[in-house]
């Protein structure tokens, strides 16, 4: 892996422990991970090896128990929960594996909706076309109620890509769709990324889906194995 | 055991507690209700034996025919002469109008009249005064800030306090009366020439003996009565009953709205309980637990809270209607006995059917939640069965209301009144919610954002809105609008208003007054004859009952009609049909009276004053101004019509505080002229309207209370999304910070809206009171509509603080793994 100085993210030795009833677990143990700007990373691995833990704590959603990561060169250590969030304001794009739209919102307002918190002053013109991008240009007033599963990943895509991140982070992003819709709702994702230069950081269980990606790195029970 | 361990797990989450909330409002508002009629009806109750101190009553406007009572002798009856009229007493300077009961040594026939010697002290059983002495009640005592063994002036004359007047037998259930009372002898009363020829007095003989012959007399002779009342003391009881019945009704009404908003958080709170149950019901039925024992299980535990609940609510409506006795008792001349424990068990049941009709739908669905549910995805929308099962719980809990209250139509126009306001004020909330959805205004993006989480979730924005609405529009009503009407008809009476009325002048007297009170600075005093007559017939056929079946008439038609005769047209009147006086006997009508019996010009009418009577035509219909509190009439006669008829003189004057005092002392002279100060009667019945206000209040504010258990119940229904959603956005880069004050400004908006539309709504009833009944130019305080917005802003962001305060600081990593809440 290219360790540039336009790295996006640094972190190197991070760990996680919680604690349950049994005692304290170790959820990640000494995980390094670097990516430059434009590159793609897969996190792979069995259920519970600590992918998604790994996702959080990247992204700033979590802190480590140990260990430092510094995104787009700012250390998240030290930084409180608003801190962070500042970091990812404009900047990072999620996609879950259940979609994660707003239900109440139209699928306008929820491409619109990150936009207006960046600060945005043509929102719902910037979202428009976003939708359109992902060829929903139809759909702009429909609740995702009322949209399919695929439908519905493409809008989270469209609000994903529309702020323009310099950073996005799939978990599973086709992990609830079948195969064909899967398969088209990854091509887009990667054509948005090429497209715009974005880095990006994919959680999933699909080798095909991970192979699309320059880099990758499995884990198992916690571990980095490869 | 594992019930136990079951209700502390349940007792942890959120949904149970606004259930609860709800169950204690909806206990407390039934039983306070139930316990504060309760001790009406009991204080009612204990009176009814000696409600007209006899077995039956004449009464009349003029002296009862001596031939009447001595038939009444004759049958074995014993009879007892009471005459009632107003007057003034002195103290010193002050004054005070009160009615004067005058009754001879042997008052009263049945039941017991009761004194005291301090205001709240002791009471003793007492005979009627002695000669030279009365009894007064507490009320005029302190207004002549005197006290018992004192001296007041009663004309010429000066007369002992012998003690504070606390039963009447003759009086009980009237407790509403404008005057209060003074009982002494009718000696005395002769003696001071108190009562002048044709004086405005109300003439009673009470009499008592075996019930059979009082009915047999009653009987013989109820034919001969002409103008003179014939009561019962069993037709007494009635009328007492049905003042206790609609004590029960009014107050039971305005409980019931208080019952259907509680009822409406319970049904929320009992969904969102039985949702979040879904799943582990569907596993526990995949696992073969029976429905049955499902539904067990879960009633067990709203049982185990419901019982402590309805406990507490119980306390809670004591505590209610000690606060309504407070208000309404303040009018009571006697103390109300202590509140009984029926209230308890019956403001019990109330709670349970209320508590198990709107839980036992949502409960019955989630038991048969099928256990395929698991394996499909999807919402869980209610089924036609459901939706129809709360109707019909609603209705269950109105039944119940309307057997407490007594009521049955008023219930259902209650209902119905409160539906129409409720869908009014929904549709035009909800046509409020379209029009942002379409277009949300502002920059900002909290702002922006606020409004559009707020017009997204039209459901319970507008549960929430409405109930507020609702509940503030009836606190606002009570609390700010009723007021401010009656002090705005009181300050658009005209400062040239009379505000003094003299009644019971002899003729003689007129000119010496009018000739003082041209010293005194009065000028115009306007004085009328008066006189009382019975309504015999009109176009030659007998005016009875019968024919006129009219309330309205029936006041007219019991030989109290009072008339007088003038050759000019008197201030504010006004002719609407004929012409002022031509040739013959004639008669000017008043425009309400003509309604009433149907008359116009040309009609002829006969009255009957003494023995006397006189057929006069219609010459002319008059409409008055009642308002106008000048002395008016319904009819007036042209004098050469009612020429050599016996009268006593009214006048009406306006005087300035100095005149007033001055008034007083001058009368002095003139015994039996009454004084009648408009200015302390207008005050006396607002303060009736005060008492009954605050009494009411304490009702609304429990419908206020239930109220902001619907918003509870409504942000804890929608608390799971929430989370869920502020972790998406904490995850999009948002602040908690910025998250907080989106939410703050989302509830502050649904709590404006439900507010202003309630203080809307108390305005808009408060101008139509206005226009109907007030018939004033009312200036509405607007500032109220703001008042409730910033109310209802105040208690939405209450219940947020209470169900949504830890919301925002979902952690951003709950996005990743949560699916959608």
């Amino acid at each position: 892996m290219n360790v540039a100085t336009a790295a996006v993210i640094d972190a190197s030795d991070i760990s996680k422990q919680v604690m349950t009833a049994a005692g304290e677990l170790s959820v990640l143990e000494a995980i390094d991970v670097q990516l430059a700007a434009g590159e793609s990373l897969a996190i792979v691995g069995e259920s519970g090896s600590g992918k998604t833990t790994l996702l959080s704590l990247l992204a700033g959603l979590d802190a480590p128990s140990s260990g430092r990561i510094a995104l787009f060169g700012n250390e998240l250590t030290g930084l409180d929960e608003d801190g962070r969030a500042a970091l990812r304001l404009g900047r990072v794009g999620f996609v879950f594996q259940a979609f994660h739209l707003l239900p109440s919102f139209t699928a306008l307002e929820n491409v619109a909706a990150p936009l207006e918190l960046a600060g945005s002053d043509n929102a719902l013109t910037r979202a428009r076309a976003a939708l359109e991008r992902v060829g929903l240009g139809h759909r702009l007033d429909h609740l995702p109620r009322q949209l399919s599963g695929g439908e519905q990943q493409r809008v989270a895509l469209a609000r994903a890509f529309a702020i323009g991140p310099r950073l996005l982070f799939a978990d599973e992003p086709t992990g609830n769709l079948d195969q064909h819709t899967g398969q088209r709702v990854a091509d887009l994702l990667f054509e948005i990324n090429r497209d715009s230069g974005t880095s990006l950081i994919l959680v999933t269980h699909d080798p095909r889906l991970a192979a699309r990606c320059q880099h990758q790195i499995r884990l198992e029970a916690g571990r980095r194995v490869a | 055991m594992t019930l136990l361990r079951h209700a502390r797990r349940e007792w942890r989450g959120a949904e149970l507690k606004p259930v609860l909330a709800a169950l204690m409002v909806a206990v407390a508002a039934a039983t306070g209700v139930l316990a504060f009629s309760d001790r009406i009806e009991r204080t009612l109750a204990a009176r009814s034996g000696e409600l007209i101190g006899g077995d039956a009553v004449l009464s009349s406007r003029q002296p009862l025919p001596a031939e009447l009572v001595q038939s009444a002798h004759d049958a074995g009856i014993a009879t007892t002469t009471v005459t009632a009229f107003p007057t003034v007493l002195f103290a010193g300077d002050a004054s005070v109008l009160v009615e004067i009961k005058a009754v001879a040594a042997d008052y009263p026939l049945r039941g017991r009249l009761k004194i005291a010697t301090e205001p709240n002290g002791p009471q003793s059983n007492a005979k009627a005064p002695e000669l030279g002495s009365l009894y007064l009640d507490a009320r005029a005592l302190v207004a002549l800030e005197t006290r018992v063994g004192s001296e007041v002036e009663i004309g010429n004359a000066k007369l002992r306090i012998a003690g504070i007047l606390t039963e009447d037998p003759e009086g009980a259930g009237s407790f509403l009366t404008l005057a209060p009372r003074a009982l002494l002898r009718d000696v005395d009363v002769a003696q001071l020439g108190l009562l002048g020829p044709a004086s405005r007095a109300f003439h009673r003989v009470l009499l008592a003996g075996d019930t059979r012959a009082v009915e047999a007399w009653a009987d013989s002779v109820r034919t001969q009565l002409k103008g003179q009342r014939l009561t019962l003391a069993r037709d007494a009881e009635q009328q007492l009953a049905e003042v206790g019945r609609q004590t029960r009704a009014f107050f039971g009404l305005s409980a019931l709205a208080v019952l259907w908003l509680a009822a409406l958080a319970i049904a929320l709170t009992a969904r969102r309980y039985t949702e979040a149950r879904r799943e582990v019901v569907a596993q526990l039925r995949c696992f073969g637990l029976s429905r049955r024992r499902i539904l067990l299980q879960m009633g067990a535990t709203l049982g185990l809270f419901g019982l402590p609940a309805i406990l507490v609510g119980i306390a809670l409506g004591y505590g209610l209607q000690a606060v309504i006795a407070l208000g309404i008792g303040s009018l009571l001349v006697e103390t109300l006995p202590q509140p009984g424990p029926q209230a308890a068990l019956l403001g019990a049941l109330v709670g349970v059917l209320a508590y198990l009709s709107f839980t036992l739908p949502a409960l019955s669905r989630l038991a048969a939640t099928p256990p395929s549910s698991l394996l499909r995805q999807g919402e869980d929308r209610m089924g036609m069965r459901e939706w129809l099962a709360y109707p019909a719980a609603l209705s269950v809990l109105t039944l119940a209301v309307w057997l407490l209250t007594g009521e049955g139509q008023l219930g259902l126009i209650a209902l119905a009144g409160m539906s129409v306001l409720a869908l009014a004020l929904g549709g035009v909330m909800w046509l409020l919610l379209r029009l942002l959805r379409k277009r949300v205004p502002g920059r900002s993006f909290v702002v922006r954002q606020a409004l559009r989480q707020f017009a997204s979730r039209p459901g319970t924005t507008l549960l929430s809105s409405v109930s507020l609405a609702l509940a503030l529009a009836a606190v606002l009503l009570l609390g700010v609008v009723a007021g401010d009407l009656v002090r705005q008809w009181r300050l658009g009476l005209s400062s040239d208003t009379p505000n003094r009325f003299l009644l019971n002048i002899q003729p003689e007297q007129v000119e010496p007054l009018r000739q003082q009170f041209a010293q005194l600075g009065i000028a115009n005093a306007q004085f009328f004859p008066f006189a009382v007559g019975r309504l015999v017939a009109i176009n030659g056929e007998p005016a009875t009952a019968a024919r006129y079946p009219d309330p309205r008439a029936a006041r007219f038609l019991d030989g109290n009609l009072n008339l007088s005769w003038s050759e000019a047209m008197p201030e504010a009147n006004r002719l609407t049909a004929g012409q002022w006086w031509g040739e013959g006997d004639e008669v000017s009508i008043a425009e309400n009276w003509a309604t009433t019996f149907n008359l116009g010009v040309g009609d002829r009418i006969t009255i009957s004053v003494g023995d006397r009577q006189i057929e006069a035509r219609i010459a002319n219909v008059r409409s008055v101004d009642w308002d106008s509190f000048r002395v008016n009439f319904f009819l007036l006669y042209k004098p050469a019509t009612v020429a050599g008829l016996e009268s006593t003189w009214v006048t009406s004057v306006r005087t300035d505080a100095e005149q007033a005092r001055q008034l007083g002392p001058m009368l002095r002279a003139y015994p039996n002229i009454t004084l009648i100060d408009v200015d302390a009667l207008l005050t006396r019945i607002l303060s009736i309207v005060d008492a009954v206000i605050r009494s009411l209040s304490a009702i609304f504010w429990c419908a206020l209370a239930a109220a902001a258990c619907v918003l509870v119940a409504a942000l804890a229904v929608s608390a799971g999304a929430r989370r869920f959603e502020s972790a998406l956005w904490r995850s999009l880069g948002a602040s908690r910070q910025t998250l907080q004050r989106t939410q703050w400004i989302e509830l502050g908006s649904v709590g404006a809206m439900g507010g202003g539309f309630g203080g809307l709504a108390a305005l808009a009833t408060g101008w139509a009171l206005a226009e109907r009944v007030f018939q004033i130019d009312y200036a509405p305080p607007w500032w109220l509509a703001l008042a409730g917005a910033a109310l209802g802003a105040g208690l939405s962001l209450l219940a947020g603080w209470l169900v949504l305060r830890g919301v925002t600081a979902a952690p951003p990593a709950d996005a990743l793994r949560a699916g959608a809440a």
